[in-house]
C-alpha cells in the first residue's frame, strides 16, 4: 500500500512536472519559434485566408494598359466635352478674346447693357475672326424676339450660349457643340466640365456693382434660428435648436408642432437656410430638414463661421450683379483654356476671388498681395520709388536723396513725364536709378513697368516732400499690411445731401477714405489692375481729369480690399504747406478741391460706393510719449 | 475573462484572435495555460486522496488522458502555420478554396446595364446611412463565395491577391462593420477587378443574387482594367446597374460624374518601385490638338511652380495611391464625403501636402468687414472682491456710448456679491455671473450672454481709460475685427544669453502682446481659448494664476498670423490701491514668471506665433495741430 502509495505520488509528481514542462516550456518554445500568424476562421471581419500568399495578382504584367492614351472618342449623341468641342488653337497670346454678337432688330434696355458691359471688358474684341469665343445672347424671351442662327455658327464650335434667364426662347437651331451657360440647368442636359451653370438672377438683380452681402457680422447672432426652410410657394418656415431631430430612417412619428416654426414671407434671419433644388412635397421636405438639424447641430463653431463667411464672399466676388455672372462665366472658359496657367483654387476660393486676382498677372500666390497669411510667406523688404515728374519738370534731388537713404529701398525710377528734355546728369545713389520717358498721360503713373523688381512700390510727385524716417516707417507699415494703400495725405468723401450725390474733399477731418497717390505705398499688382482690368473708359477719364486718378486707385484697392487705405503721420510743417494735394501747379496754400463729378462717375461705373472710412492713424510706438527721445527709433518724425 | 471556463471553451480563445501581435491574443493564450495548471493542482491533490485507491488509478489515468488530449488540441491549433509554411494545404478549413458555392442558374436576374444618369441623389440611398455622430459610412462586404454555373464550371478564378488586399483594407477600417442590417455601403466579395478574367454574363447574374443588391444601390465594385487590349473599354461591361464603379481608366464618356469614383490603376509592379525623390513629374493637362505645343506649353511652366508640383504628386501618391489599401480608403472616404458634405474634408485637406501648410494659417475670421458701429460691445470685468475698485470701473465704462451690455464675472466663491440695489446705476444692463471655481479662464468663457461680437475684457482696478479711449479702442477693433486691441502694449525678446525668450514691459519702439487687462477682441476667441487652447496651456494658466492674457495673444496670433493693435499713447496704469498690470509687472519676480509663460506656451505651440510690430493706431488728428474741440476723441493719452 505504502509502495503503491509512493508509486502513485511519484507517478503523479512525475507526470505533473510533464505536463507542466509541456504546457509551459512548450508553448513558449513554440511562440518562440513561430510567430504568432494570422488566425483562419475570424468570425468577424474579412478572413486572413491561410493560402493569401498564393492568391493570384488580378492581372498578369502584360495587361495593364501602356501609357499611349487612347484614341479620343467620338462625341455621343449630342454630348461635347472640352478637349473634343474647343478649339483653343485660336486663344493664343494674352487670354481669352470674345467677340459678342450685335443684337438684331430691337432689343431690351437689360439686353443692351449686357451687351456694353462685356464690350467694355478687357475680355472684348471687335473681330470675329480673332476671337476665340463667341459669344451668342440669348435672354430676351420677353420681347418674343429670339435670335437666329448666326453667321459664323460652325455647328457652334467655340460658340457660347448665354442664357441668363431661364425662360429662353425656344432653340430654333441645333446647339451643337456650342456651350451653354444657363440658369438652373437639368442634370439630363447639363455637360459637366463643359456647360456653365448660372445662378437664377431676379428681373431686378443689378447690372454692375451690386449690393454688398446682408451680412454684417462675423458670427451668428445667439438666440437666432438655426435653420430657415424653403417652402412651397415661396414663404419660409424656420426651426430650430429646440426641434427634435428625427431618426435617419426616415420615419418620423412626431408632428413639428407649429410651436416651433412660424411662416414667414421674406427670408428670415437664421443661421442656416435648407433650399430645395427640385420640388417634393412640403411634409418630407421638413422631416428633411429636421434631419439637416440634427447634423448642423454637430457642426463646430468654427465651420460655421467659415461657412457663413465663404456665403458672402462667393456673393460678393461672382454674384452679387450681372457683370460678375457674365465674367465669373468667361474666367471660368478662360481657365479651361489656360490650363496650367489657370487660377489656382486658393485664388477663386478666398478674397478678393478669381476676378480681382488674376492669372495673367501671375499664378503663384505669393505674387498677389492677398495670400501672404494663408500661403505662410512674407511680402518682400524692398520696395521700388516711381518719381512722376510732370510740368515744369524740375528734377526731386532732395525727394531723391531721402528716398534712396531707407534702408528698404531697391530701385528708384524716374517717370519723365513733361516736354523738357530729360537732364543728362542725376545725383548719384546708393541703389539704381532709372529713367523711363512717358507718354505725358496721368495713367502711365499705374502702368505694370518691367523695370518695377520688387512688390512694393512707393509712388511719388516729384513735388512731393518726405523724410527717410517717414519713408522707413510708412513701408514697416506697409509690410504688415500689404493689400492696403499706406499714404500720408488723405482725402475723405462724403454723401452731399445738397447736390444729391457724392463729393470729397482734401480738409483735414477726422475720418478719411482715401490716401494721395502722390506719396503712397502699395503692391505692384495695383498696376496691373489699373491697366489691364480696369474698363478703358475710366482710364481715359483719369488722362482727361487728372486729379481724378486718386481717386480712381482708391476706388480700385477698396473695390478689391474691402478695407479702409492706411495714414501715417506726417511732418507737420510741410503738412500745413499741403505740397502733395492733388491738382496741378497752383495756388498751394489751399488745397484745391477736385473736380467733383469725377467721384461721381466712378461711383456709377464701379455700381457703388467701394470707399469706406477709417478713424485712425498709425504711429509709431512712441510716438510724441513722455519719454527721452533717445529711446525713440523714430524721432524725427516728431519735429515740429 | 474568466478561467473557469470548461477546457473546451479555453481552447476556442485562441481562434477569435485576429491581428498577429494582438496583445488580447497573447493573454488569451497565456490563461489557457494558466487554466490547465490551475485545475491540475485543485483537482489533483486534494481530490484524489479521497477516493477509492482502486478508482484512483482509473482516475488518474482518466484525467492524464483528458490533460493529454486538452493539450494535443491546444498544440494543434498551432501546428497548421509550420503546416503552412512548408506549404502543405492538407488543413483547408479557411481556406480560399474551400469556401461555399453557389449555383447560379442560367435563367437567373441579370442586372440592368449601367445607368448612366444615376447621380447620389438618384441612385443612392443616402437614407441607409442615416445620421451618423462619426459621420462615417458604414461598410458591410459579403462574404466570399464560389459561383458556379449549371454545369458545375466556376464563373470566375478566385479572389486576387489585390482584391483580398482591399477587402482587408477596408475590413480593418473605421468604415467596416459586419452587421449587414447597420450597412449603407456594401462590397461583394465577387473579384471585378480584371474584367478578362470574368464570365461577364454570370457575374452580372452573381451580383444580381447578393442578399442586399436592390438593383445595385449602394453597391460599391472596384476595377482596375474594365477591357483588355488592343482596346481597353472605359468602364466594366459587367452589367452593374446603379451599383457605384471606382474604376481606373474611366473616359469623361462613361465617368458618372459625382457619383462613379475615379480611381488609378494599380500596377503590381509599381508598389515595389522606389520613388525617386523628385517624384513623378507634375500634372499637366494638355489636350491632344496641342500635342505639338507641348515642349513649349512645359517650358512656359515656372520653376517653383514645377518644384511645387512634384511636392504635390510626391504627396499624392503617397497618401492616395501608393498601395491598394490607401486606393481603397480614400474611394470610401470620397464617398463618405459625398453623404456627409458638411463633414467632408476640404478641398485642401485633400489636396495641400502637410509640408506646404507649414507657416501658413486660416484665419478663421478672413472675410474682409467691418462690423456696424451699432452692434456694440459687451463688457466683461473679472473681479473677486475689489468691489469700490470695481464700482468705479463699472460707472467709468458705461460712459463709453457703444457700450452694450456689461458682465461682471464675480470670480469669489466665498463672498457672495454686492445686493442688487448697491450696484452703480447704468444706461445698459448690467449681468453678474457667478463661477464655479476661482480661476482665470472664467474670463474667457464664450457666455451665452455675450451678444456682441465685441468683447472688451477689463479689470476691476483700469479706471484711468477715459471713454475717448475706450470709445476709441472700440473704433479700431471695428477695422481690424479678427485682432487684439488692446491698451497697455508688451514684448517679447530672445534672450541670447539665456537662451530663451524673455517678456519685456519698458518703452520700447515695438509691440507683440497687449494686456487683456483692457482689451477688445472677437467673442470667437473666447470659444477658442475655452475649448481649443493647444496642450495643457488652460491647466497652467489656472494653476499659476497668471499668464492668461499671455495665453490669449499667443492664441490669436497664432489662428489668424497676425499681431495685435496697441491703442492709443501709453499711460501709467497705475491706482493707489492696484496690484496688477504695471503695478505687478515692476515686480521681478512678475517679470521671471512672465518671461516663463512665454517660453513655455512656444513649446506647447510648437512655434512663436507672436508678431512684432513698430505702430500703434491713433485717432487721426491725435496731436495734430486742429481745434481740440474740433477732434472725435480729445480726451485721449491724458491722464
Amino acid at each position: 500500500m505504502q509502495s503503491w502509495r509512493r508509486r502513485k505520488s511519484l507517478w503523479l509528481a512525475l507526470s505533473a512536472s510533464w505536463l507542466l514542462l509541456v504546457l509551459l516550456g512548450g508553448f513558449s518554445l513554440l511562440r518562440l519559434a513561430l510567430p504568432p500568424r494570422p488566425q483562419p476562421g475570424a468570425s468577424q471581419g474579412w478572413p486572413r485566408w491561410l493560402d493569401a500568399e498564393l492568391l493570384q495578382s488580378f492581372s498578369q504584367p502584360r495587361e495593364l494598359p501602356e501609357d499611349t492614351a487612347s484614341p479620343p472618342q467620338a462625341p455621343h449623341g449630342g454630348s461635347c466635352n472640352w478637349e473634343a468641342c474647343f478649339d483653343t488653337s485660336k486663344c493664343r497670346g494674352d487670354g481669352l478674346k470674345v467677340f459678342v454678337y450685335p443684337a438684331v432688330g430691337p432689343i431690351s434696355e437689360t439686353h443692351r447693357r449686357i451687351l456694353a458691359s462685356i464690350e467694355g471688358s478687357r475680355f472684348h474684341t471687335f473681330s470675329p475672326a480673332g476671337a476665340c469665343l463667341l459669344l451668342l445672347l440669348s435672354l430676351d424671351a420677353q420681347t418674343g424676339e429670339c435670335s437666329s442662327m448666326p453667321l459664323q455658327w460652325n455647328r457652334g464650335r467655340n460658340h457660347l450660349v448665354l442664357r441668363l434667364y431661364p425662360a429662353a426662347c425656344p432653340r430654333t437651331f441645333q446647339l451643337g457643340q456650342a456651350m451653354v451657360a444657363e440658369a438652373s440647368p437639368t442634370v439630363d442636359s447639363f455637360r459637366p466640365g463643359f456647360d456653365v451653370a448660372l445662378p437664377f438672377l431676379p428681373e431686378a438683380h443689378p447690372l454692375r456693382g451690386g449690393a454688398p452681402g446682408q451680412l454684417r457680422q462675423h458670427s451668428p447672432q445667439p438666440g437666432v434660428a438655426l435653420l430657415a426652410l424653403e417652402e412651397e410657394r415661396g414663404g419660409w418656415r424656420t426651426a430650430d435648436t429646440g426641434s427634435s431631430a428625427c431618426p435617419w430612417d426616415g420615419r418620423c412619428e412626431q408632428d413639428p408642432g407649429p410651436g416651433q416654426t412660424q411662416h414667414q414671407e421674406t427670408l428670415p434671419n437664421a443661421t442656416f437656410c435648407l433650399i430645395s433644388g427640385h420640388r417634393p412635397e412640403a411634409a418630407s421636405r421638413f422631416l428633411q430638414a429636421l434631419q439637416v438639424l440634427a447634423a448642423l447641430q454637430e457642426m463646430s463653431p468654427a465651420r460655421v463661421l467659415a461657412l457663413r463667411q465663404q456665403t458672402q464672399f462667393l456673393w460678393d466676388a461672382y454674384f452679387s450683379s450681372v457683370e460678375k455672372v457674365i465674367h465669373t462665366t468667361l474666367e471660368v472658359i478662360q481657365d479651361r483654356i489656360f490650363g496650367t496657367s489657370a487660377h489656382p483654387s486658393l485664388l477663386w476660393n478666398s478674397p478678393p476671388g478669381a476676378l480681382l486676382a488674376l492669372s495673367t498677372f501671375s499664378t503663384s500666390p505669393q505674387d498677389f498681395p492677398f495670400y501672404h497669411l494663408q500661403q505662410g510667406s512674407r511680402p518682400e523688404g524692398r520696395f521700388s520709388a516711381l518719381i512722376w515728374v510732370a510740368p515744369p519738370g524740375q528734377p526731386p534731388l532732395k525727394l531723391i536723396q531721402a528716398v534712396a537713404g531707407s534702408q528698404h529701398c531697391a530701385q528708384i525710377l524716374v517717370l519723365w513725364s513733361n516736354e523738357r528734355p530729360l537732364p543728362s546728369r542725376w545725383p548719384e545713389t546708393a541703389v539704381p536709378l532709372t529713367v523711363i520717358d512717358g507718354h505725358r498721360k496721368v495713367s502711365d503713373r499705374f502702368y505694370p513697368y518691367s523695370t518695377i523688381r520688387t512688390d512694393a512700390i512707393l509712388s511719388l510727385d516729384a513735388r512731393s516732400s518726405l523724410s527717410t524716417s517717414e519713408v522707413d516707417f510708412a513701408f514697416l507699415v506697409w509690410q504688415s499690411f500689404p493689400e492696403r494703400m499706406v499714404g500720408f495725405l488723405t482725402l475723405s468723401h462724403f454723401w452731399d445731401e445738397a447736390h444729391g450725390g457724392w463729393g470729397y474733399t482734401a480738409e483735414r477731418t477726422n475720418e478719411f477714405s482715401m490716401v494721395l497717390t502722390t506719396a503712397a505705398f502699395y503692391h505692384r499688382y495695383y498696376h496691373t489692375l489699373f491697366t489691364h482690368s480696369l474698363p478703358k473708359a475710366l482710364r481715359t477719364l483719369a488722362d482727361e481729369a487728372p486729379t481724378c486718378v486718386d481717386v480712381l486707385m482708391n476706388f480700385i484697392v477698396a473695390a478689391v480690399t474691402k478695407l479702409p487705405p492706411i495714414k501715417v503721420p506726417y511732418g507737420k510743417q510741410r503738412q500745413e504747406a499741403a505740397p502733395l494735394a492733388p491738382g496741378g501747379p497752383g495756388p498751394r496754400s489751399k488745397p484745391q478741391a477736385p473736380a467733383p463729378d469725377c467721384i461721381n462717375q466712378l461711383a456709377a461705373a464701379f455700381g457703388h460706393m467701394p470707399l469706406l472710412s477709417s478713424c485712425l492713424r498709425l504711429d509709431p510706438v512712441l510716438f510724441k510719449d513722455p519719454v527721452s527721445v533717445q529711446r525713440k527709433k523714430y524721432r524725427s518724425l516728431e519735429k515740429p | 475573462m474568466s478561467c473557469a471556463s470548461v477546457p473546451g471553451g479555453g481552447l476556442r480563445h485562441p481562434l477569435r484572435c485576429r491581428k498577429p501581435w494582438d496583445e488580447e491574443c497573447e493573454e488569451e493564450a497565456v490563461c489557457v495555460i494558466m487554466c490547465a495548471s490551475v485545475k491540475y493542482n485543485i483537482r489533483g491533490p486534494a481530490l484524489i486522496p479521497r477516493m477509492k485507491t482502486k478508482h484512483r488509478i482509473y482516475y488518474i489515468t482518466l484525467f492524464s488522458i483528458v490533460l493529454l488530449g486538452l493539450i494535443a488540441t491546444g498544440m494543434f491549433q498551432f501546428w497548421p502555420h509550420s503546416i503552412e509554411s512548408s506549404n502543405d494545404w492538407n488543413v483547408e478549413k479557411r481556406s480560399v478554396r474551400d469556401v461555399p458555392v453557389v449555383r447560379l442558374p442560367a435563367d437567373s436576374p441579370i442586372p440592368e446595364r449601367g445607368d448612366l444618369s444615376c447621380r447620389m441623389h438618384t441612385c443612392f440611398d443616402v437614407y441607409r446611412c442615416g445620421f451618423n455622430p462619426k459621420n462615417k459610412i458604414k461598410v458591410y462586404i459579403y462574404a466570399l463565395k464560389k459561383y458556379v454555373d449549371d454545369f458545375g464550371v466556376s464563373v470566375s478564378n478566385t479572389i486576387s491577391r489585390e482584391y483580398n488586399e482591399l477587402l482587408m483594407a477596408i475590413s480593418d477600417s473605421d468604415y467596416y462593420t459586419d452587421d449587414i442590417n447597420r450597412a449603407c455601403l456594401f462590397v461583394p466579395s465577387i473579384d471585378v477587378l480584371n474584367q478578362n478574367t470574368l464570365r461577364i454574363k454570370e457575374t452580372a447574374q452573381a451580383l444580381a443574387q447578393l442578399s442586399r443588391w436592390d438593383r445595385g444601390s449602394n453597391h460599391l465594385l472596384f476595377n482596375m482594367l474594365p477591357g483588355g487590349p488592343p482596346d481597353y473599354n472605359t468602364a466594366l461591361d459587367v452589367p452593374r446597374d446603379r451599383a457605384l464603379l471606382a474604376g481606373g481608366g474611366f473616359s469623361t464618356w462613361t465617368y458618372r460624374q459625382g457619383y462613379d469614383v475615379s480611381i488609378p490603376v494599380y500596377s503590381p509592379l509599381s508598389a515595389e518601385v522606389d520613388l525617386p525623390e523628385k517624384g513623378p513629374g507634375a500634372s499637366v493637362v494638355v489636350p491632344e490638338e496641342k500635342m505639338s505645343d507641348v515642349y513649349s506649353i512645359l517650358q512656359s511652366i515656372p520653376q517653383r511652380q514645377i518644384e511645387e508640383m512634384q511636392r504635390q504628386a510626391r504627396w499624392f501618391w503617397e497618401a492616395y495611391f501608393q498601395s491598394i489599401k490607401a486606393i481603397a480608403l480614400a474611394t470610401l472616404q470620397i464617398i463618405n464625403d459625398r453623404i456627409y458634405p458638411y463633414a467632408a474634408i476640404s478641398y485642401e485637406e485633400w489636396n495641400d501636402p502637410p509640408v506646404v501648410k507649414w507657416g501658413s494659417v486660416s484665419n478663421p475670421l478672413f472675410l474682409p468687414l467691418i462690423p456696424p458701429q451699432s452692434q456694440g460691445f459687451t463688457a466683461i470685468v473679472l473681479t473677486y472682491d475689489r468691489v469700490e475698485s470695481l464700482f468705479r470701473v463699472i460707472t467709468e465704462v458705461s460712459k463709453v456710448p457703444s457700450l452694450s451690455k456689461l458682465l461682471v464675472v464675480w470670480n469669489n466663491q466665498n463672498k457672495n456679491p454686492p445686493e442688487d440695489s448697491l450696484w452703480p446705476k447704468i444706461r445698459v444692463p448690467l449681468k453678474v455671473v457667478r463661477t464655479a471655481e476661482n480661476k482665470l479662464s472664467n474670463r474667457f468663457f464664450p457666455y451665452d450672454e455675450i451678444e456682441t461680437e465685441a468683447v472688451l475684457a477689463i479689470d476691476d482696478d483700469i479706471i484711468m481709460l477715459t471713454s475717448d479711449e475706450l470709445q476709441f479702442g472700440y473704433e479700431v477693433w471695428r477695422e481690424f475685427p479678427d485682432r487684439l486691441v488692446g491698451y497697455p502694449g508688451r514684448l517679447h525678446l530672445w534672450d541670447h544669453e539665456m537662451n530663451k525668450w524673455k517678456y519685456e514691459s519698458e518703452w520700447t519702439n515695438e509691440v507683440s502682446m497687449v494686456l487683456t487687462g483692457a482689451a477688445f477682441y472677437h467673442k470667437y476667441f473666447n470659444y477658442l481659448y475655452t475649448y481649443k487652447m493647444p496642450g495643457d496651456i488652460k491647466n497652467w494658466v489656472d494653476a499659476h494664476m497668471n499668464c492668461e492674457d499671455i495665453a490669449m495673444n499667443f492664441l490669436v496670433a497664432n489662428v489668424t498670423g497676425k499681431a495685435v493693435i496697441k491703442v492709443t499713447p501709453r499711460k501709467k496704469f497705475k491706482c493707489p490701491e492696484c496690484t496688477a498690470i504695471d503695478g505687478l509687472s515692476l515686480d521681478q519676480t512678475h517679470m521671471v514668471e512672465r518671461s516663463e509663460c512665454i517660453n513655455k506656451f512656444a513649446s506647447v505651440f510648437g512655434t512663436m506665433p507672436l508678431k512684432v510690430v513698430e505702430h500703434r493706431a491713433d485717432p487721426v488728428l491725435y496731436k495734430d495741430d486742429f481745434p481740440e474741440k474740433l477732434k472725435s476723441f480729445p480726451n485721449i493719452g491724458s491722464l
